[in-house]
């Protein structure tokens, strides 16, 4: 009864969030611009030289009044320096700013295909009301040239803080991304200034965030809230990783956020930075660099303490108080929980995130089209953005499951959650019955216990709810197969799908997914994802279906599928060897 | 068995630092500055005589260089190059202690999208010593040097490629005075470990013999206005910090003209940095 329940509960969470506007963000409604002159071989060099260089060139930024402005541009970031579209920093001559601005960051976004995975990370900080950078998209024009479209994100520096009320003269700190240990850990043998730069004041004293670090370390998990309170903008620490909860955001917790303390409340605030790898895109341990970091991998499943250790997060997810404010607000921002009329109830709902996706989508369309880097990669900004869209679904199905579940969260000393020791192995057979009763929007079957997505359905008939079972075989070679098909070019998981609701037949769009985790954990080895097409069994013979492969997301999309009350159909996921032949 | 132990030590010593004054194959970034200071001693007691015989040399030569480089990347186009020898030297009775020559260069890029191919020139400045005496540390004269580069990879910390190789040519003009001439190179280096790297390679100086005014045969000198040498050279190279590295080598004459058949050994220390 209980797990019939718990999905109609859910249900009428995503009603009540597809009828709640979008958050209050004061959403980018066109695309601006910014026109730089350079020297002809300098604009070309900036991009084509090698990537560790560090040199600038000189640039003007031309303005809407017909004059111009002087500085130096350079690349910036660090991994994504290897890619042909780098990340620009113009920092401007003294006195000189531009919209605002005296260093003009340009983020190329060239390891997201959606584009879109900083944006919306942005515009949840901003709507949390958090100390971050301004973000919009923009396009570049080098020398008249249209040369693609930029994230022009606001630097984070003294400007940013003086914005926010908090001085420009605190200590500011980032952890140094090559050495992998900004991250509380005091048994590292890394001295600190290894593991951390110091951004301002320009000197080197460290003392403030040694004794930081001591202070995490030595206050135990019980009183964290207290120490927590007395020592960080607490909301600052909550949030960031409530955003890295929601957005599987392992890559920060050891180098990729900032630490600043200002004079005036020598409190400690957290920066969030770098949500390149996130929305799914998962770190590969058993491939070589790159492709450990830039794959095709998809996993949405990674429980609240996910990703690199880090004491200060750890701590947090040990103390009660802590720990349940943190849930607090991830239930909130996925629409699964209401709180006092909350601006932000369900931000980071299916619902809400798809409009906020596709509204981007449509708007930045054309200039991601015409980006002449983008053009030479064959991005499919389509299956990219749906992708993201794919990974809210899933994540939000996936963190009610272990968070309001039969099968709870919880951490232990070790940072492992105690339901991954206490329930069993995972099946190899995933059954589940569920009512799905909202036509117009999916609803995902998750495996309980685990999260795990069995399938997404939507009603697109109209004639009321329907109860559907739903089985994976999941890891499994299929037994059966389409005719002619070898083995290895399937996806090596069966699906099936009963509608128990008697007398009439339903038509409902159905998504299967299939699970891409590593290059060790793969349902899909060997198989060219491209051209996969789902099968359908009737118990007699295989059908092949119209299917939409996104494999960015591993998910298999079929629209209009009749399915007759008391069948099990059957799924296999092939290669289509005849691809002329429709279904 | 003398002679197997002579090319064994050759070829034990298939030598050295890049002791030859010849274009570099790499470009700093803009901002960047590279320093190394370089302390070798060499000796020899045979040279080769004007028609390249092997012959005893009146008196062994010990020689003490201390090489100061640095070098400081100007722009992403231009690298700026300053270096001086400390030198003293001593064969018999003839001996020397102080500066040799300063050599101000700048180098540049072959292909403006990539490290490792490089145009460098260079004006050797004589600091006031005797340009007759018999073991002065340089030619006494003005020259300049330009030349070009290669590196067979440009990408920095590129770990998939355990091998790589540099070489460079020069042509070195002298104003009133020695011959002019043609210097080279070519180091094979194989990495090992994370930073660590051993190369071998060649040198190669060869005069032109191009109405030299200076005594194109001065015997017992390591350093003649007109001679020409081959030599081999063995380095070992690894980080001793981010910012540190030494190198430990050794390098011999393997083949002359007018020149000693000297054995060096050398340490080097390097830093490298941003300002």
């Amino acid at each position: 009864m209980k797990t019939i329940l718990r999905p109609v509960f859910l249900t009428l969470f995503l009603v009540f969030c597809c009828h709640s506007t979008i958050a209050h963000a004061q959403v980018q409604n066109q695309i601006g611009e910014i026109s730089l002159q350079m020297d002809e071989l300098d604009a070309n060099v900036i991009f084509r030289k090698e990537y560790n260089d560090e040199s600038s060139f000189p640039v003007k930024v031309l303005t809407q009044e017909g004059s111009h402005l002087d500085g130096r541009i350079e690349v910036s970031g660090s991994f994504s320096r290897r890619f042909p579209k780098k990340n620009l920093v113009i920092k401007l001559n003294d006195g000189q700013q531009w919209k605002g601005y005296s260093k003009i960051s340009l983020d190329a976004m060239a390891t997201d295909g959606s584009l879109m995975r900083k944006w919306l990370v942005w515009q949840l900080i901003e709507d949390l009301g958090m100390v971050g950078p301004k973000a919009e998209f923009i396009r570049v024009n080098i020398n008249g040239q249209y040369r693609g479209i930029f994230l022009l994100t606001e630097w984070v520096g003294p400007d940013l803080f003086e914005r926010h009320d908090l001085g420009r003269n605190g200590q500011f700190f980032h952890p140094d991304d090559a050495t992998f240990c900004g991250d509380f850990k005091t048994y590292t043998d890394k001295p600190i200034h290894k593991c951390w730069k110091k951004l301002s004041p320009k000197d080197d004293n460290f003392d403030p965030l040694v004794t930081l670090y001591q202070k995490i370390n030595d206050t135990p998990s019980e009183v964290f809230d207290q120490f927590l309170d007395n020592t960080f903008y607490t909301d600052s620490v909550i949030n960031w990783i409530v955003i890295n909860v929601l957005t599987s955001n392992g890559d920060t917790y050891n180098k990729n956020y900032f630490l600043y303390q200002p004079e005036t409340t020598g409190k400690w605030l957290v920066v969030p930075w770098d949500y390149d790898l996130t929305f799914g895109r998962n770190w590969d341990p058993y491939l070589p660099f790159p492709k450990n970091i830039l794959n095709e991998n998809f996993q949405y499943f990674y429980p609240l303490q996910l990703g690199a250790s880090n004491p200060l997060k750890e701590k947090v997810l040990e103390n009660p108080l802590l720990q349940q404010r943190v849930i607090d607000k991830i239930l909130l921002l996925l629409g699964l929980r209401k709180q006092n009329g909350d601006p932000n109830f369900g931000w980071f709902s299916p619902v809400q995130m798809k409009q906020r996706i596709d509204r981007m989508a449509a708007l930045i369309n054309e200039a991601q089209r015409e980006d002449p880097f983008r053009l030479k990669q064959s991005i499919n900004f389509a299956e990219e953005t749906q992708s993201l869209w794919h990974y809210v679904q899933r994540r939000q199905a996936y963190l009610n499951e272990i968070l309001r579940g039969e099968y709870r969260w919880s951490m232990d000393e070790a940072g492992m959650t105690t339901t991954d020791a206490e329930r069993e192995p995972l099946q190899i057979t995933l059954r589940v019955r569920q009512s799905i009763t909202t036509p117009g929007n999916y609803e995902l079957i998750t495996a309980p216990a685990y999260g795990y997505t069995l399938a997404g359905i939507k009603l697109v008939d109209h004639h009321g709810p329907a109860e559907f079972t739903t089985e994976s075989e999941i890891d499994q070679t299929p037994s059966i197969i389409p005719k002619g098909h070898p083995q290895g070019a399937c996806v090596q998981r069966v699906w099936y799908l009963g509608l128990m609701t008697p007398f009439q037949e339903r038509l409902i769009d159905l998504q299967l997914d299939y699970i891409e985790e590593n290059s060790h954990r793969t349902e899909a080895e060997g198989v060219n994802e491209q051209v996969l097409t789902l099968w359908a069994l009737d118990g007699e013979k295989w059908t092949k279906l119209n299917t939409q492969v996104n494999t960015a997301s591993n998910v298999l999309t079929v629209r209009n599928l009749k399915i007759q009350p008391g069948t099990l159909m059957r799924f296999a996921a092939c290669e289509d060897l005849n691809p002329s032949e429709g279904p | 068995m003398h002679d197997l132990k002579r090319v064994l030590t050759a070829l034990f010593l298939f030598l050295l630092t890049p002791a030859v004054s010849a274009a570099s194959p790499w470009m700093w970034s803009e901002g960047e500055m590279y320093y190394s200071g370089s302390l070798s001693y060499t000796t020899g007691d045979k040279n080769w005589n004007e028609n390249s015989n092997l012959v005893d040399s009146s008196c062994r030569s010990r020689n003490v260089n201390s090489h100061q480089l640095i070098e400081y990347g100007y722009s992403y186009y231009h690298t700026l190059i300053a270096n001086l020898d400390i030198v003293s030297k001593d064969c018999g009775g003839d001996n020397y202690l102080g500066l040799g020559d300063l050599r101000l260069g700048i180098r540049g890029r072959l292909d403006p999208f990539r490290n490792g191919r490089t145009w460098e020139v260079t004006a050797i400045i004589p600091t006031g010593y005797s340009d007759t005496d018999p073991a002065r540390p340089g030619n006494g004269k003005f020259g300049i040097e330009g030349g070009v580069a290669y590196l067979s990879r440009g990408e920095y910390r590129d770990s998939a490629k355990r091998w790589d190789y540099l070489t460079g040519a020069s042509l070195r003009f002298w104003v009133d005075g020695p011959a002019d001439q043609f210097i080279g190179y070519f180091t094979l280096r194989r990495y090992i470990g994370r930073h660590g790297y051993i190369s071998a390679g060649v040198n190669a100086e060869i005069s032109f013999q191009n109405e030299a005014r200076l005594p194109k045969n001065l015997s017992d000198q390591t350093q003649l206005a007109d001679f020409d040498k081959i030599t081999a050279k063995l380095n070992w190279s690894d980080r001793l910090s981010d910012e540190w590295r030494y190198s430990i080598g050794a390098s011999h004459v393997v083949w002359g003209r007018n020149a000693g058949h000297d054995l060096k050994i050398g340490i080097t220390f390097s830093r490298h940095w941003r300002l």
